[in-house]
């Protein structure tokens, strides 16, 4: 039991590292990282279905940490959809103020659609091409292809004058 | 990559560092893990699966035709309308083919609605000696979806098809019967294995059929290969005495032996082969497991690594044909670079021989990255092997389907009659003369049916 216990510790040590990271991108949010990655991992931990091919856990992992985040997002609209209904707010609070440095490409990245910035982390971050990217956004590489355009437009007109300068 | 770019990577990169390290898994993420992902799980991590086995089969590819010359072949390829589900709502994924004779031949393979979380169905089709037409397939009840992966026919009246059914538990082996009439599902014997799949399937006689997958132990990373023998009454799993897979010693978990393809030239000689992973640095070596009419037993054999210093060993076989004691070939890929997210295009074809003494490597004719999916012999100087080719020109990736020929001497790239994305999952021969190929083509995925003739 102990020594099964630290194979699977010992598989989410080597795997959940880049999972947060990823989640971290997708979400802005720390504790729900975690806990998107734990769940990722819950639902994948060493199931046959993925050693067809041998080298795909870590893919498994990012697919499954993808769509946990977008699973969020829309759980949250809906959510927050409902709360302000009830508050009879016109619109959702703005968040946080900025802090230093990278926050800002931080706050831009969070103000992406979140479709938009899942297409610029998997192109940017995970280096997919835009065919593995549609693989895991579900859609054709072509629409992965105009959904970074358009975040990086939008990117470009937020941050350009700081961030875009070597 | 202009100077924008390169920053929001950095910046990227950056950001990722800034956020959290990973908490330790909760108590009740091990818990769900002893009792399986919970039921949400289990329809979408087959769609992810399938999702990836497609890509690699190139599926979803925007592609383009291939040409190289022929040589020596003893036959010539065509293409042969199959039929399809609603292709404006469905993707049709064939994956295994088996003639018993000119006049009768499956393949079978899965569809599913091209949408996120749909479940896979059973698709069944066969050729009457004029046509593909689709045959109704056994009633399953099922949670995720069943898959059928592997078929094999000794006649008109008797044919196997094999894969595995996703319950609310997990994968569990399937195996249905064609009696000349209609399909229907067979009772696995083994039913103590808490997940098992099955992938393919061999017919020796009509009381003797092979089915090959393997088994595994989800909470506690481990698996095995699994061979489950029909004696004519009933499908009996075989057991292993041979001892297991040596790994290197910082492994913490695995072996996971896995068999996707079964062969045999007699009753007593039948090879199955596939992959031993280890867990959790995910190397895989080829595996190769033989049976003598009494037992099986683990067979050496070889792999090949990658360039150093980039990467894992990466190995593993997707096909076997078997044409004497003396004479089988076994075909699948290997990782060329190892990289962080391990893309499946750094992979290559890879051809092993067993000439009655051992396994060794075959060199192939450079067609880049790919890898082989399915392997048929029509004899020794007459043997064909199929897969895709991978491309990824400019971010774009495309798949082309993958047709190379031996002559006896060596492999040489033949010409595919399908233009356009394309892959090619399996070959069978055609007892009386000839070759089918079956694969998908298009997106959303379409069936592709070649024949030699």
């Amino acid at each position: 039991m102990a020594q099964e216990r630290g194979r699977l510790e010992e598989l989410y040590a080597r795997h959940a590292p880049d999972a947060v990271r990823l989640a971290y991108l997708l979400t802005g949010d720390a504790p729900l990282a975690q806990d998107l990655v734990q769940e990722a991992f819950v639902r994948l931990g060493g199931r046959l279905v993925h050693l067809r091919r041998p080298e795909a856990f870590g893919a498994y992992l990012r697919q499954t940490v993808v769509n946990l985040s977008r699973m969020h997002f829309r759980r949250r609209r809906v959510e927050r959809a409902a709360m302000e209904r009830e508050a009879g707010l016109a619109r959702a609070g703005s968040r946080e103020p900025d802090l230093a440095g990278r926050d800002v490409v931080r706050q831009a990245l969070l103000r992406l659609p979140e479709r938009q910035r899942a297409a610029v982390v998997l192109r940017f971050y995970e280096d997919l091409s835009d065919g593995q990217a549609a693989d895991v956004l579900r859609c054709r590489p072509g629409t992965v292809a105009s959904l970074v355009h358009r975040a990086m437009q939008r990117l470009r007109a937020e941050l350009g004058p700081e961030t875009g300068e070597e | 990559m202009d100077p924008f770019e390169r920053r929001l990577r950095e910046d990227l990169g950056g950001l990722a560092d800034e956020g959290p390290r990973p908490a330790p898994l909760s108590a009740g993420a091990r818990r769900s893990l002893r009792l399986r992902a919970g039921r949400t799980a289990t329809a979408s991590v087959l769609v992810v699966a399938l999702l990836a086995y497609g890509a690699w089969t190139g599926v979803r590819a925007i592609g383009r035709s291939t040409s190289g010359p022929a040589t020596g072949e003893a036959c010539s390829w065509s293409a042969v309308p199959a039929p399809s589900a609603d292709p404006t709502r469905y993707e049709t994924f064939l994956r295994s083919v088996a003639a018993s004779g000119p006049n009768d031949a499956w393949a079978v393979g899965t569809y599913n609605e091209a949408r996120e979380g749909a479940g896979s169905f059973v698709e069944i089709q066969h050729w009457d000696g004029t046509a593909w037409t689709e045959v109704h397939p056994p009633a399953i009840e099922t949670y995720g979806g069943p898959s059928v992966t592997g078929v094999a026919a000794t006649g008109p009246d008797d044919a196997w098809a094999v894969g595995f059914n996703e319950e609310e538990g997990g994968g569990v082996s399937l195996a249905v019967h064609w009696d000349g009439t209609s399909w229907t599902s067979a009772s696995m014997h083994d039913s103590s294995l808490p997940e098992s799949h099955l992938f393919a399937v061999a017919a020796l006689t009509p009381d003797d059929y092979w089915a090959a997958g393997g088994w595994a132990k989800p909470g506690d990373l481990r698996g095995g290969g699994l061979m489950d023998q029909w004696n004519g009454t009933s499908w009996e799993t075989a057991t292993w005495s041979a001892p297991a897979t040596p790994h290197p010693a910082n492994e913490t978990g695995g072996p996971y032996e896995l068999l996707n393809a079964v062969a045999g030239s007699s009753s007593s000689d039948v090879w199955a082969v596939g992959q031993s992973q280890d867990v959790p640095l995910s190397q895989s070596r080829t595996w190769t497991v033989h049976w003598d009419g009494q037992d099986w037993a683990i067979v050496q054999s070889p792999n090949v690594d990658p360039e150093p210093g980039t990467g894992n060993v990466d190995n593993s076989l997707q096909s076997v044909a078997a044409i004497a004691p003396d004479d089988a070939w076994a075909v699948g890929s290997y990782q060329l670079k190892g990289t962080r997210l391990a893309a499946p295009a750094t992979h290559r074809p890879l051809a092993i021989h067993w000439d009655g003494g051992r396994w060794s490597v075959v060199p192939l004719p450079e067609v880049g990255q790919g890898g082989l999916n399915g392997v048929a012999a029509v004899g020794p100087h007459d043997v064909w092997a199929v897969g895709q080719t991978v491309e990824n020109p400019g971010g774009a990736y495309s798949v082309s389907p993958l047709l190379l020929h031996w002559d006896g001497t060596a492999w040489s790239r033949s010409n595919v009659p399908v233009q356009g994305d394309a892959s090619l999952s399996a070959i069978t021969a055609i007892p009386g003369g000839g070759l089918w190929a079956v694969g998908s083509q298009g997106s959303p995925s379409r069936p592709m049916v070649l024949r030699c003739r």
